[in-house]
């Protein structure tokens, strides 16, 4: 634990066993109605946990460098799971989506891990190209990478994920002081093309449609939206008390996946919806003050961008309960209930861990002699 | 150097402008929290409220229909039923396949439904809740299942025509079901409930008193395994002399309590809808029958009571062939010279009831009938009872006087033959007949049911001198003789009556209805049957089909009810059983699987090996020698559980213990 970043460690877990206790109580119900058992998502959610734990733990002790030289590999077999996912058999179709590989028991979801590991791909690419020439920061070579695993995620389609790894990619780049023409114009080419699938794939459409104007599509889309207002406004400013949603009793749709903040407004109010984003700021921060003091573009660019995958679901998923957004299905790291993605996000506070260590400890410039 | 420095310093603004952004994003979406929960709170969690809360109509659970002994004959109980909202199915052809193959309906009705332009449309109701569950794990969008009851009749056909059955929304449509519909239905109620986003009612705090809302219990006086006895016996009867109807009554004649009613053909009322309308009716109160020869009793009975005739008094019968007007009274049995009453009533003498109609008059004859419950209803608690049929006098033909005595020209319904016999049974008192004992209300209220007395019709000499003519009719040479019972003295009457064909008005040649009336034991009788076999095509005469059928039921139901027998096995203990004991075990262990043999009097041996065939499979031997007691009692309806059979030398205990569990064991 020494030489640790022990706040990041405290947000992670206290964000964790709050997002256990809050599965617990959203999808209890549910579960003992549709699995005879009240514990079947909770009883997965906590071994998910572990299982996050201990990976997030080995990734926080590793060699950093030795998984950043094998960043093409793991950005390749990224590519390569997201093309299994339309394998017959081995991908798992759920109501029209192919986001998922079956192994044995578990499905995985590829895009959930695809993501971090993109970021150390790119942080790796745009360190090594800004070391061999001191020229502007390339754009295009970066983006032509991303463009396939934007690709594979709209196929599935995930365009919520799509969008989101997009925005990172951006930023990384701004981050790392490529020109904001280049920047722009790749930026704007990329809103047409999303313009243009938004409009060809009705239900991206209808979804929008009722996210403009809720109550005239009260039976489609805009129903979650419609119980996820409600659910804020009976929360109040101290809530209805722990368990005792009744958006929960199925009004809200996937409470415990991608609605749970809605659950989580209605039963602790705004001053427990307050608390939770307080302490997504707190990490958040702290990543980012590890960015700043970082010396290696890689290091730098990998701790904001991971920082940035988090903080830009948390505020994309509660922008979507407040009806700010469309609906995206998109998950509440490390509380809303699903195994790939909690993995993926634990994985990711380790290379946080990882890289806030070598930071603090002051061996972040060594690096440079390696790949100079 | 420098440069990095620049490239740093550069990056560090960079990084602080999305920094600024990100906290500007939980900046708008702490603000847009803020205002929804503290700001509009109020106004949604009005919305909240009404959303959840919806006044449903409560259908109360249907009370059970319990036999005297509280055993279920009917009773409701929860599934599922599944219902559609067309309008948020989108995939209505997948959805069609799948509901349809699940619930087992025609996919294109099935999807008609599901095309229907409304939001609420029934797939099925009444589902196994297995089913509704499996149908249901699929998720389908629009797809939905309520809690309904069902009624449910354990014993299927058993008292199928008495109790009667309910229609899809728990209203009873005939028997018992209908006559007590507003006591077992209960009040459908209003409440204010929260429902959850499947509409369904959620109990959170304080669930709503279900069980006070349901309707009342009904307990009936019918004694399901003397129904049982009487139902199987009938029925095998009806099927081997190929009837096409058969009646049976057991009445308690001092109380009027119905012990078990049986009309055949019979239904199962679970699933009503597979049997034709004409099954449902209970031709025991709903069919009336020219009662032919049984109704000779009543019309003597008459003639004694107004001191008409003597017991003595002899009738000349006229050598089997008497003209009256238009018409010739025959005796089936031969040429007759003198008769008396009880002779009369013995052979059957169509002739000699004539004469002593004639004697008696018209207009006393028709106000005894009268009062013996003829050409009224009883008022017995069930639907549909018919008056029967009793001309008053100033309609009666010439030869009224001389046919309505051997029961022509006179039409009665099962009941009221009972009911009439039973005034005879029990020293001349008219008692209404009873089919409900209690209605048990939910809150604990309980309306019993006393025996009502209608009238004293004729006087308790009159009644025992006329209990020992109809002993003397199952006596040797008697028309009853097959009604004779060993260990107990039977009173009864035959009776084949001709069938008169409904377009001519004429009698059938060869169709009759074989009936016989009478009770047992004749001194202090348990027990007023009737046996009434319609149209059978074997055996049409009533001491042929009917005696022999009461002698069967009766000689299990008296030993069921702990009716003392005159020939009492305990009081001779043998080390080895007579072998007239062995036939008996065998005779009575042989006929019923389902029903518990009489093994009293067996050895081991014979008791293992009758136990056996009877299908039990868990018995328990107490003691050796040969049996002495058991329990349950002789002929009753065995289901599941252990059967003991205690032998004469006990294990435990002395002989004046076990003579004291004997006695126990035959009182029951």
């Amino acid at each position: 634990m020494k030489g640790y970043d022990r706040g990041i460690i405290a947000a992670t877990i206290l964000l964790c066993l709050f997002g256990v206790i809050m599965v617990f109580s959203a999808s209890s119900i549910y579960a003992l109605k549709e699995y005879g058992t009240k514990y079947y998502f909770v009883r997965k959610q906590v071994l998910y946990l572990i299982v996050g734990l201990v990976a997030g733990g080995i990734v926080a002790t590793a060699d950093i460098d030795r998984v950043r030289k094998y960043s093409k590999v793991l950005f390749g077999l990224a590519l390569f799971s997201m093309v299994l996912v339309f394998v017959p058999h081995l991908g798992v179709v759920v109501s029209g989506s192919h986001r998922w590989i079956r192994i044995g028991q578990f499905s995985i979801q590829p895009s959930e891990f695809a993501k971090p590991v993109l970021i150390l791909f790119i942080a790796d690419l745009i360190d090594v190209k800004a070391r061999r020439n001191s020229g502007p920061v390339p754009v295009f070579v970066p983006l032509l990478y991303t463009v396939p695993l934007l690709f594979l995620m709209i196929r599935e389609p995930d365009f919520g994920s799509a969008a989101i790894t997009a925005g990172v990619v951006f930023a990384i780049l701004f981050l790392a002081g490529a020109g904001l023409a280049p920047l722009a114009a790749a930026g704007l080419s990329g809103i047409a093309a999303g313009v243009v699938l938004v409009v060809r794939s009705t239900y991206r459409f209808n979804r929008i449609r009722a996210f403009l104007n809720p109550l005239r599509h009260a039976h489609t889309g805009a129903f979650q939206i419609v119980q996820s207002a409600i659910a804020y406004g009976a929360g109040g400013l101290t809530g209805v008390g722990l368990g005792n949603s009744f958006e929960k009793l199925f009004y809200l749709p996937e409470a415990h996946t991608d609605f749970i903040f809605s659950v989580i407004a209605e039963e602790l109010g705004f001053l427990g919806v307050a608390a939770v984003i307080g302490v997504f700021i707190y990490l958040i921060t702290k990543a980012f003050a590890v960015a700043a003091r970082a010396e290696s573009l890689f290091t730098k660019a990998t701790v904001y961008g991971l920082a940035l995958l988090i903080a830009m679901q948390v505020i994309i998923n509660i922008a979507v309960t407040l009806g700010l957004l469309p609906t995206k299905g998109l998950t509440v790291p490390f509380i809303s209930y699903g195994g790939s993605s909690l993995v993926a996000q634990l994985i990711s506070v380790g290379i946080l861990l990882n890289l806030a260590k070598r930071v603090n400890e002051g061996s972040d410039e060594a690096d440079y002699s390696r790949w100079g | 150097m420098n440069a990095v420095k620049r490239i740093h310093e550069h990056q560090l603004v960079r990084l602080f402008i999305v920094y600024v952004c990100i906290i500007s994003g939980f900046a708008v979406i702490v603000s847009k929290a803020f205002y929804l929960e503290v700001i509009r709170g109020r106004r949604y969690a009005e919305i909240a409220r009404r959303q959840y809360s919806r006044e449903i109509t409560l259908i109360p659970a249907r009370g059970a229909i319990l036999d005297r002994d509280g055993r279920i004959l009917a009773q409701s109980v929860l599934v599922d039923s599944i219902y559609a909202d067309p309008l948020l199915i989108a995939n209505k052809s997948r959805t069609a396949v799948i509901v349809s193959r699940v619930l087992g309906l025609g996919a294109d009705e099935t999807l008609t439904k599901l095309t229907a332009d409304r939001q609420f449309v029934w797939i099925k109701r009444l589902v196994d809740p297995d089913i509704a569950r499996k149908l249901l794990r699929y998720h389908l969008k629009g797809v939905y299942s309520l809690r309904e009851y069902r009624r449910f009749y354990p014993d299927k056909s058993i008292a199928s025509n008495l109790l009667g059955f309910v229609d899809v929304d728990s209203r009873g449509l005939s028997g018992i079901e209908l006559s007590l519909d507003n006591y077992l239905h209960g009040n459908p109620f209003s409440a204010v409930v929260d429902v959850d986003g499947h509409n369904s009612p959620v109990y959170a705090g304080d669930p709503i008193n279900g069980t006070s809302m349901s309707g009342d219990n009904v307990v009936t006086t019918i004694d399901l395994n003397i129904q049982f006895i009487l139902e199987t016996a009938l029925k095998k009867a009806v099927t081997d002399l190929g009837a096409s109807k058969g009646i049976g009554i057991i009445m308690a004649p001092k109380t009027g309590a119905i012990l078990a009613m049986v009309s055949i053909p019979d239904f199962n009322p679970n699933v009503y809808r597979k049997f034709p309308v004409s099954v449902f009716k209970d031709i025991a109160v709903e069919n009336t029958y020219e009662p032919g020869s049984i109704f000779k009793p009543f019309v003597i009975s008459a003639a004694l009571d107004a001191g008409a005739i003597t017991p003595k008094e002899e009738f000349f019968c006229e050598h089997g062939h008497y003209k009256v007007y238009n018409i010739v009274i025959r005796d089936a049995e031969g040429d007759y010279d003198m008769l008396n009453a009880g002779t009369i009533l013995k052979y059957s003498s169509n002739i000699g009831a004539a004469k002593i109609g004639e004697k008696l008059g018209p207009t006393t004859l028709y106000r005894y009938l009268k009062e013996f419950g003829f050409g009224s209803p009883t008022g017995i608690d069930l639907p549909g009872e018919s008056p029967g049929i009793l001309n008053r006098v100033d309609r009666w033909s010439g030869v009224s006087i001389d046919t309505i005595p051997f029961g022509q020209g006179v039409s009665a319904t099962p009941i009221q033959l009972v009911t009439a016999m039973a005034a005879i049974a029990n020293g001349g008192l008219l008692v209404m007949p009873q089919i409900i004992k209690e209605i048990r209300a939910p809150g604990g209220n309980v309306m019993h049911f006393s025996p009502v007395i209608r009238r004293r019709v004729i006087s308790p000499q009159t009644a025992k001198t006329m209990t020992g003519m109809l002993v003397g009719v199952v006596n040797d040479g008697g028309t009853g003789v097959r009604a004779r019972m060993d260990g107990y003295t039977v009173a009864g009457k035959t009776g084949t009556a001709q069938i008169p064909d409904p377009k001519t008005g004429r009698y059938y040649k060869n169709r009759f209805v074989s009936s016989f009336l009478g009770f047992v034991p004749a001194n202090a009788p348990s027990i007023v049957m009737l046996i009434m076999i319609v149209d059978p095509k074997t055996d049409p005469y009533g001491g042929q089909s009917a005696a022999p059928l009461f002698k069967d039921v009766a000689g299990k139901v008296l030993p069921y009810l702990g009716v003392p027998s005159g020939l009492n096995i305990m009081a001779t203990p043998s080390s080895e059983p007579s072998v007239a004991d062995m036939a008996q075990v065998q005779a009575a262990s042989v006929t019923q699987t389902g029903i518990v043999p009489d093994f009293r009097g067996a050895s081991i041996r014979t008791v293992l090996r009758e136990a056996k065939k009877a299908g039990i499979e868990d018995l328990v031997i107490r003691g050796s020698g040969y049996a002495v007691g058991q329990s349950p009692q002789p002929y009753a309806r065995y289901a599941h559980g252990p059967v003991i059979v205690v032998f004469s030398d006990s294990v435990s205990g002395n002989g004046q213990e076990q003579r004291g569990h004997r006695a126990d064991v035959i009182k029951g």
